[in-house]
C-alpha cells in the first residue's frame, strides 16, 4: 500500500496527460467533421493511412527511417558510453568543467539554425568546405544525395553525443567508488578497470535504453531530416524519412485523421519492436528487461 | 416529506432564475457579446489596452448594433494553430476568424456556418464590394465568408538598382513581359559578372512562375483554387478542360527559361536552397534586381525606403495577375459554435463599412495608442504614436493587420492612393472565366497528399532553374500521374463541369 | 609495479584529456561560428558569408534585442519560475513513482511499468491533449499551461530512475534497513534518495532542459504577450523576422519598414541569448555528476 501511496502523483498525472487523451487514436478511423464532434464523424476504416503507401516514396522512407535509426542507435551508444568514460577519467579538473557545458550547447540550438549553420559550411558560393577545403574542385553538396547519409550523421553525432553521455556518466558515478579502489590495489590498469568494472556495470543502463530506442524506431528527427538538407528535393532518396514525408503531404490542407493515422502507425510498428526485443532480453538476460 | 422536496425545487429554480436573469444582465438587455480573432504581428496589445478599446468600442456598438465586442488578437504565428485548436475543441466561442487553410477545408469539417440567413445584417458590406468580388465566398451556392477588401492582384515590378540599368542603356519602360527582362539581364552579366542579375524574392522563388503565369503570357491560366506549387489541374485557355498544369506548355516555357537563364549566369545559383533574399543581396551589394509584387503603387520614395540598402532603385512593370480564386485567400468567416450569428453578422458589416470601428481595432484610441498631429492627412499616412511611445510600448495596436482586415481602404494611410490604385486593380484586372469555382478536395484526399509530395519533390528545383527540364519533366509527369493526378483532375473536372452548368 | 601502474595511468589521463579537447572543439566550432554571424554587419554577412572572425563587427542586432529587453526580461522570468516549479514537482514525483517499480517484491511492479512505458509509444495528438487540459482544467492563458502539460513527468524519466535503483543499490541494503523497522517512505527518503545523487541530477537536468526549450505548450496555450516564455517569444521574432521579410501579399509589405530588423544576425544573437542559463547553472550540475556515490558509506 505505500508503494501505491509513492505512485499516486505520478500515476495520476500519467492518467491525465497520456490515458485520457488517447480518445484520440479513434481519430485515425474517423473522418472528422466538427458539427458532428469527435465521436459523432463518420467512420472511415483505414482511408487515413492509404497516403502512406500511395507513391514510390514508400519503400525509400521505410528504408530510410529504419536504416538512419539503426545506425544512430548503434553510434548513439558507441561514442555516447565513450565519452562518459573520458570525462569520468578527467574527473575534476578545469578542462572538465569547461567541456562539460560545451558538449551540451549543441543540443540547445535549434535545428532551423543548425540547418544555417549547414549552409555556411556547405554552400558553393561563401562555404567553408568549398573554399578551405576543396578550393579546385568545389562539390555542390545540396544537389549530391550520396553524401548526405554522412553529412546527417555527422550533424546527429554533433548534436546528440554530449547530452546522450549524461545518463551514462550518471551511471559511471554510481559505481561504488570502492570496487575502483580494490581493483586498483591488485594492480589492475586504467584500461582493465574500465572493461571489467565499468562496462559491465553500465550494461543495464545501455540495454534499457537500446529497448527504449527501439520503440521510437519508426520516427526521426524532423528538423534533422527536413531543416538540414534545406528541404532539398533533389536529396529525397537518401532524406526522406516518414516524418518528413508525412509532415510535406500535409502541408497544403492539414488533416488530423491522417495525421493521426501517421503516428498511430509508428507507434504501433515500435510497439510490436520493441515486445518482441523485450521478450529477446527477457530470455536472454531476465534481470533487465524492461517489464 | 413531500412538502420538504416541494420547497427544496423551487428554492432550486428560484436559484436558476436568479442565475439566468445576473448572466442576462451581464452583458446588458438584449446585448450579444461577438468574439472576434484576428491576426497581429509583434508587438502583441496588452491586456489594458485591450480592454480599454473594448470598452470604448462597446460604448459605440451598444447603440448602434446590440453588440459588445471580445477582442482575440493572436500573433500571427500561431494564428492557424490555435483558430485550429480552439475550433476542434469547441471550448472558446469562436464568432468571426479567419480561414486561412482554405474555405472549402472548414466548410467540409464543418467549422463554419452558411450565412444565409443573415444576408440582411451583411448587405452594405456585400453590395459596397460588389458581385465580382464575392464569388469565391459561395461554396454550393451558400454563402460562407466576406474577402477582406483589398487589391487581391499583384502589379508584378522589377525592382533594381539604378545605376547598373543606366548603365545598359535599356528603357525599362520597354519591358512588357518577364521575358522582355532578359536582355536587361544579360547586359547586366555582361558588364559585372560577379552579380547575381536576378535574386530570388523569397528564399527559392524567383516568382518566375507567379509573374510569368498572367495575362502577358497570352493564355489564361486558372489554378482552380490552388497555387502554381499545389496545383492538382488547371484550366489553360478558358478551354472548360481540367488538365495537369506540370504537363502543359505554359509550364514547360517557364522552366525552359528558368534552365536556361541559370545556364547563362543570370540567376543566383543554388537558389532552391539558399535562404538569402534578393532585398538582402542587393543591399549587400551582390545582386541587380528581383521580381516582386505589390497590391500598392510604385514610388521613388517606397523603393528607396531602405529595403534594399543604400542603392538607388528604380523598376520596370513587367506583368499583372489574372484574377482567379486563389486571390481571395484573407477572408474573414463565422465559426460553427457562434452563440449569435445574427449579431456576429452585424458586427462583420461594420469590419467593412465603419470607419471608426476598423482604425480602433487597427490603431487603438487616439490619445493613448494613437495621436493625429497638425496637419495631418489620415488619407495617406498612418498616425504617429503618443510621445515617448513606440509600437513596442503603446498599449494597443495592431497596425501590421492592416493587410489583412475587413475593408483595407478605410484605413487611416489606405484611403487615399493606395485605395485608387487598389480599386483600379480590382476593378480592371482581366478576369478569369472560372473566378468562383472551389474545388472540394475530400474525395481524393489521399491523392491530393501524394500529389503534393510528389511536387514537392521537382517543383523548386525546376523553378530555380537548377534542373533540366528535358531530362526532369517526364520523370515528374510520370511520379505525378503514378500517385493519382489523373483522378483529381477527373474529381475536379466533374466539379467544374456541374458549377458551370449551374451558372447557366 | 606501482610506479608502472601510475605511469599508465598517466598516459590514459592524457590520451582522455586530448579526446575530450577534440570533442569539445567539435561542439564548439559551429557556436564560434554563431557568436561571430550575431557580430557581423547584415551586409558583410550576405556579402561574405559567415566567418569565424566577423569581416566587419556590428552590434546591430544586439541593440535590436536590447530595444526589446523589458519583453525579453519579463519572458525570462516566465521562462525561470515555469523551469523551477515544473522540474522540482516532476523529479520528485518521478522519483517516488521510480521506487516501488524497481522493488521486485512489488507485485504489480511490470504491469505499471508496462502501463508507463506505453505511453512514450502512444499518444493521442495534440488535439485531443488540448481538448483534456483547455476543457478539462482550464489551464489556457494562465501559468499552468506552461508547467502541465506533456512535461511534468515523464515515462522515460521514471524508467531511467527504476533502472538505476535496481542496478546500483544492492537489495541488501534496504533489506537490512527493514530489519531495522524502517517504513517504505523512510527507505525511499533515507537510503534511495541520497544513494542515486547522479541519476537525480541527470533528470533534474533533462526536465529542466525540456522546460526551458519547450515553445509548443506557449504556441497552443498561450496568447497574452504578458506570458511568452524566452523559447516562444524568440520563435516568435525569429518567424515574424521570416515573415516581414519576405511577405509581399498579406501585410502589405510598403507600409512597414523592416530594413533596420537584421535578420540574419538577430537569428543567431536569439540562439545564444537562449544558451546563457547553460552556461550559468552547469557547473554545478557537472559538480554533482562527477562526484558519485561511496556505498560503503552508507552501509558503515
Amino acid at each position: 500500500m505505500p508503494f501505491f501511496g509513492l505512485m499516486a502523483p505520478a500515476l495520476i498525472y500519467i492518467f491525465i496527460n497520456n490515458y485520457l487523451p488517447m480518445f484520440g487514436v479513434f481519430i485515425a478511423f474517423k473522418n472528422i467533421n466538427y458539427s458532428k464532434g469527435i465521436f459523432g464523424s463518420d467512420w472511415i476504416g483505414f482511408k487515413n493511412f492509404e497516403f502512406l503507401f500511395k507513391t514510390k516514396d514508400a519503400y525509400i522512407m521505410l528504408r530510410n527511417t529504419l536504416g538512419y535509426n539503426l545506425l544512430f542507435i548503434v553510434l548513439g551508444i558507441v561514442l555516447s558510453v565513450s565519452l562518459a568514460i573520458l570525462m569520468n577519467e578527467i574527473g575534476k579538473t578545469l578542462l572538465a568543467k569547461i567541456a562539460q557545458p560545451i558538449i551540451i550547447f549543441p543540443n540547445m540550438i535549434s535545428m532551423v539554425i543548425v540547418a544555417y549553420i549547414g549552409f555556411a559550411f556547405l554552400n558553393s558560393q561563401t562555404g567553408f568546405i568549398n573554399k578551405s577545403i576543396l578550393p579546385g574542385s568545389p562539390i555542390s553538396w545540396y544537389s549530391k544525395a550520396q553524401y548526405w547519409p554522412y553529412i546527417l550523421t555527422v550533424v546527429h553525432i554533433w548534436k546528440v553525443t554530449g547530452y546522450g553521455s549524461i545518463i551514462y556518466m550518471a551511471s559511471i558515478g554510481g559505481i561504488d567508488k570502492e570496487l575502483f579502489e580494490a581493483a586498483r590495489v591488485d594492480g589492475a590498469s586504467r584500461w582493465r578497470q574500465i572493461l571489467h568494472i565499468t562496462l559491465p556495470l553500465l550494461k543495464p543502463t545501455v540495454i534499457i535504453m537500446v529497448l527504449m530506442s527501439i520503440s521510437k524506431i519508426f520516427n526521426s528527427d524532423f528538423g534533422l531530416f527536413y531543416q538540414v538538407p534545406m528541404n532539398s528535393g533533389v536529396l529525397y532518396k537518401t532524406t526522406q524519412t516518414i516524418d518528413t514525408y508525412v509532415y510535406r503531404a500535409l502541408m497544403e490542407q492539414s488533416d488530423i485523421g491522417m495525421s493521426s493515422a501517421a503516428s498511430l502507425f509508428q507507434s504501433v510498428v515500435g510497439f510490436v519492436l520493441v515486445i518482441v526485443a523485450n521478450q529477446i532480453v527477457a530470455k536472454v538476460d531476465a534481470d533487465n528487461r524492461l517489464f | 416529506m413531500k412538502r420538504r422536496f416541494v420547497s427544496t425545487l423551487l428554492a432550486f429554480v428560484m436559484a436558476m432564475v436568479f442565475v439566468v436573469s445576473q448572466t442576462g444582465m451581464a452583458s446588458g438587455e438584449g446585448v450579444s457579446t461577438v468574439a472576434l480573432y484576428y491576426p497581429v504581428y509583434f508587438n502583441m496589445p496588452s491586456e489594458a489596452g485591450i480592454a480599454n478599446v473594448e470598452a470604448a468600442l462597446d460604448k459605440y456598438l451598444e447603440p448602434k448594433i446590440g453588440v459588445h465586442i471580445k477582442l482575440h488578437p493572436l500573433d500571427m504565428f500561431q494564428y492557424t494553430d490555435q483558430i485550429n485548436l480552439v475550433l476542434s475543441a469547441g471550448d472558446e466561442q469562436v464568432d468571426i476568424f479567419m480561414p486561412m487553410a482554405g474555405l472549402s477545408n472548414y466548410v467540409n469539417k464543418g467549422q463554419i456556418i452558411a450565412m444565409d440567413d443573415y444576408v440582411k445584417e451583411l448587405a452594405p458590406a456585400i453590395e459596397l464590394m460588389g458581385e465580382e468580388f464575392m464569388k469565391s465566398s459561395y461554396i454550393n451556392g451558400s454563402l460562407y465568408s466576406l474577402p477582406v477588401y483589398k487589391a487581391n492582384t499583384f502589379q508584378w515590378y522589377f525592382m533594381c538598382r539604378k545605376d547598373l540599368a543606366d548603365e545598359t542603356g535599356i528603357d525599362l519602360s520597354t519591358i512588357k513581359s518577364v521575358q522582355d527582362l532578359e536582355p536587361l539581364l544579360e547586359a547586366v552579366h555582361e558588364k559585372h559578372p560577379e552579380i547575381y542579375p536576378l535574386g530570388p524574392t523569397n528564399p527559392n522563388d524567383f516568382q518566375l512562375v507567379a509573374a510569368a503565369d498572367g495575362p502577358e503570357c497570352g493564355v489564361d491560366i486558372d489554378y482552380l483554387g490552388d497555387n502554381p506549387d499545389t496545383c492538382t489541374g488547371a484550366v489553360i485557355g478558358n478551354t472548360d478542360k481540367v488538365e495537369n498544369f506540370y504537363a502543359s506548355d505554359a509550364f514547360r516555357e517557364m522552366v525552359e527559361r528558368a534552365y536556361s537563364w541559370n545556364q547563362k549566369g543570370l540567376l543566383m545559383p543554388e537558389a532552391s536552397v539558399s535562404p538569402d533574399i534578393a532585398s538582402d543581396l542587393i543591399a549587400a551589394g551582390r545582386c541587380f534586381g528581383s521580381i516582386i509584387g505589390y497590391g500598392y503603387p510604385m514610388s521613388d520614395a517606397m523603393a528607396n525606403s531602405g529595403t534594399y540598402g543604400d542603392y538607388t532603385m528604380t523598376w520596370a512593370e513587367p506583368a499583372t495577375d489574372l484574377m482567379q480564386s486563389s486571390a481571395f485567400n484573407n477572408q474573414f468567416s463565422i465559426g460553427y459554435n457562434s452563440a449569435d450569428p445574427a449579431a456576429a453578422a452585424r458586427l462583420m458589416n461594420l469590419l467593412w463599412t465603419d470607419e471608426y470601428v476598423v482604425n480602433t481595432i487597427i490603431y487603438g484610441l487616439e490619445g493613448e495608442d494613437y495621436v493625429i498631429p497638425e496637419g495631418f492627412d489620415p488619407i495617406n499616412s498612418m498616425p504617429d504614436y503618443p510621445e515617448g511611445m513606440a509600437a513596442e510600448t503603446v498599449p494597443y495596436q495592431a497596425r501590421i493587420s492592416c493587410g489583412c482586415f475587413g475593408n483595407n481602404f478605410l484605413m487611416y494611410g489606405f484611403m487615399g492612393d493606395v485605395k485608387d490604385f487598389g480599386m483600379n486593380l480590382i476593378n480592371n484586372s482581366r478576369k478569369s472565366q472560372y473566378l468562383g469555382f472551389l474545388y472540394d478536395g475530400s474525395n481524393c484526399k489521399t491523392e491530393i497528399t501524394a500529389v503534393n509530395t510528389v511536387i514537392k519533390q521537382y517543383y523548386i528545383s525546376l523553378v530555380t532553374g537548377e534542373l533540366n527540364p528535358a531530362d526532369i519533366l517526364p520523370v515528374f509527369i510520370e511520379e505525378l500521374e503514378d500517385a493519382g493526378i489523373n483522378d483529381i483532375i477527373a474529381d475536379k473536372q466533374a466539379q467544374l463541369d456541374a458549377w458551370l452548368a449551374a451558372r447557366k | 609495479m606501482k610506479n608502472r601502474l601510475m605511469g599508465s595511468e598517466k598516459t590514459f589521463f592524457i590520451i582522455a584529456c586530448v579526446l575530450v579537447v577534440i570533442f569539445a572543439l567539435f561542439c564548439l566550432l559551429p557556436v564560434v561560428l554563431v557568436i561571430s554571424a550575431s557580430l557581423t554587419d547584415e551586409r558583410a554577412l550576405v556579402a561574405d558569408g559567415y566567418r569565424l572572425i566577423p569581416s566587419k563587427f556590428s552590434f546591430a542586432s544586439y541593440t535590436y534585442l536590447w530595444r526589446q529587453r523589458s519583453m525579453i526580461g519579463r519572458a525570462y522570468m516566465i521562462s525561470i519560475i515555469v523551469t523551477l516549479v515544473g522540474t522540482v514537482l516532476g523529479v520528485i514525483f518521478t522519483a517516488m513513482c521510480a521506487y516501488p517499480l524497481s522493488r521486485s517484491s512489488f507485485r504489480w511492479r511490470n504491469i505499471f511499468t508496462f502501463l508507463i512505458f506505453f505511453t512514450m509509444l502512444f499518444n493521442g495528438g495534440v488535439v485531443s491533449s488540448y481538448i483534456i487540459w483547455s476543457r478539462g482544467f482550464h489551464i489556457k492563458n494562465t501559468i499552468f499551461a506552461l508547467i502541465f502539460p506533456n512535461y511534468l513527468v515523464g515515462a522515460f524519466n521514471i524508467i531511467l530512475v527504476k533502472n538505476y535503483y535496481q542496478n546500483n543499490i544492492p537489495a541488501s541494503l534496504i533489506e537490512a534497513a527493514k530489519l531495522d523497522g524502517a517504513t517504505e517512505p523512510q527507505i525511499f527518503t533515507k537510503i534511495m534518495l541520497p544513494l542515486s545523487k547522479p541519476v537525480i541530477v541527470t533528470i533534474t537536468m533533462f526536465s529542466s532542459l525540456a522546460y526551458w526549450n519547450d515553445w509548443t505548450n506557449g504556441l497552443y496555450y498561450i496568447n497574452k504577450k504578458e506570458l511568452f516564455s524566452v523559447q516562444l517569444m524568440l520563435n516568435e521574432i525569429q518567424q515574424n523576422v521570416m515573415l516581414l521579410r519576405t511577405a509581399n501579399d498579406r501585410l502589405g509589405a510598403a507600409s512597414v519598414n523592416v530594413a533596420d530588423i537584421p535578420s540574419n544576425g538577430v537569428r543567431m544573437a536569439i540562439a545564444l541569448i537562449a544558451l546563457l542559463p547553460i552556461m550559468i547553472i552547469f557547473p554545478f550540475i557537472q559538480k554533482e555528476l562527477i562526484k558519485g556515490v561511496v556505498i560503503g558509506a552508507v552501509k558503515g
